[in-house]
């Protein structure tokens, strides 16, 4: 379905309920991915795509059709996802970078992490980055997102995108390297 | 000079050359784990996933989760419009009229049988009265006569007129 027709029937009293569940549908997965990837646990991911999906049923009708719908939503569980990380870690009156380094470390005793040494290694390099390359190396490495879908959700220049990716790759190269 | 064209028998080329049994078969395998093995040297590979797992049917279950948050199911409560209201309402007052223009007033109890227990509880809890007193009240022979004569004596008299005149009373002179 095209993204103007989910749109206008999303908001569509009539319809809306049909095309939320297209939505769901659609969605529901690569933005749970990407949630993840952020937030690290499954619990809190699970809480924070709730809460976007939520969300975008009451707000949809703030959706004006400027980006892609697909952005739009992408936008949405980003910004959740970062604010829940830093609400968990006001809790325990620590930064949200090292809130999400603990995670990784205890990654491997997580019942919901089945990853090797490699990937297990690989997840710890990404938590040392700041959070913007973090965010451009999980969208264009794992979700193989363009730097054009990517500028959109993050509202930046395609060229400081990849030169935010390149030092990532530059730093996690470094990260494994020495260890 | 002919070629074997049949691909699915082993090869034998006119060079005499042979392979071993399933040798092509089995070298797709051969060759994904090595490039497998060579990424893993090299530190990650694209084609990995995360690690990350779910719990079984976890999209399904949290698409039901949402949903039902969104809408959740909240016993029917039908709401009355303000016809009923107003239907009621008229109703209500057709009953009320027609009970009591169909009702003959002498039908209509208005007397409350008290018993004399009743009435002796009222009045215990203000009035103090003797059991005497309480006979009297109750008898239907009691007549109420505040005045009631009593025969005294010209002493009896004396007595009672001096205890309760005072000396201004008697003395003439003033």
């Amino acid at each position: 379905m095209q993204d103007s027709a989910l749109v206008a029937q999303l908001q569509d009293e009539q319809t809306r309920n049909a095309a939320f569940e297209t939505l769901l549908e659609l969605y529901q997965k690569p933005l749970y991915w990407h949630i993840r990837k952020i937030v690290i646990s499954h619990d809190d991911a699970d809480d924070v795509l709730q809460n976007v999906f939520i969300k975008v049923f009451h707000h949809i009708q703030e959706f004006k059709g400027e980006s892609k719908l697909f952005s739009w939503l992408y936008r949405i569980a980003t910004n959740e996802a970062l604010s829940h990380l830093r609400k968990e870690s006001k809790k325990t009156q620590i930064t949200p970078e090292v809130l999400k380094q603990q995670r990784v470390s205890s990654l491997q005793a997580d019942v919901y992490f089945d990853g090797d040494e490699i990937q297990l290694k690989l997840q710890q390099a990404v938590a040392q980055l700041p959070e913007k390359q973090q965010l451009v190396f999980n969208m264009h490495y794992f979700d193989n997102l363009k730097y054009s879908e990517i500028s959109e959700i993050l509202n930046t220049t395609e060229g400081a995108l990849k030169a935010s990716y390149h030092h990532a790759v530059k730093k996690i190269e470094s990260f494994l390297k020495e260890r | 000079m002919k070629l074997n064209r049949q691909h699915n028998t082993p090869s034998k080329q006119d060079s005499g050359f042979v392979v071993p049994e399933n040798y092509f078969a089995d070298f797709n395998k051969k060759m994904l784990l090595r490039t497998d093995l060579k990424n893993s040297v090299e530190g990650f590979s694209k084609e990995r996933n995360t690690g990350f797992e779910i719990p079984v049917n976890y999209f399904e279950n949290n698409r039901i989760e949402i949903l039902s948050k969104l809408h959740p199911t909240a016993p029917k409560v039908r709401k009355l419009t303000p016809r009923f209201w107003r239907v009621a309402a008229i109703s209500v007052a057709l009953l009320g009229l027609t009970y009591f223009l169909k009702t003959p007033t002498a039908n209509i109890q208005t007397e409350v049988v008290v018993g004399e227990t009743d009435i002796k509880n009222y009045l215990e809890t203000d009035i103090n009265l003797s059991a005497f007193d309480w006979e009297q009240l109750l008898s239907s022979d009691f007549t109420f006569d505040p005045f009631g004569s009593a025969e005294l004596s010209g002493d009896e008299m004396a007595q009672y007129l001096a205890e309760n005149l005072s000396a201004f009373d008697y003395d003439d002179e003033n």
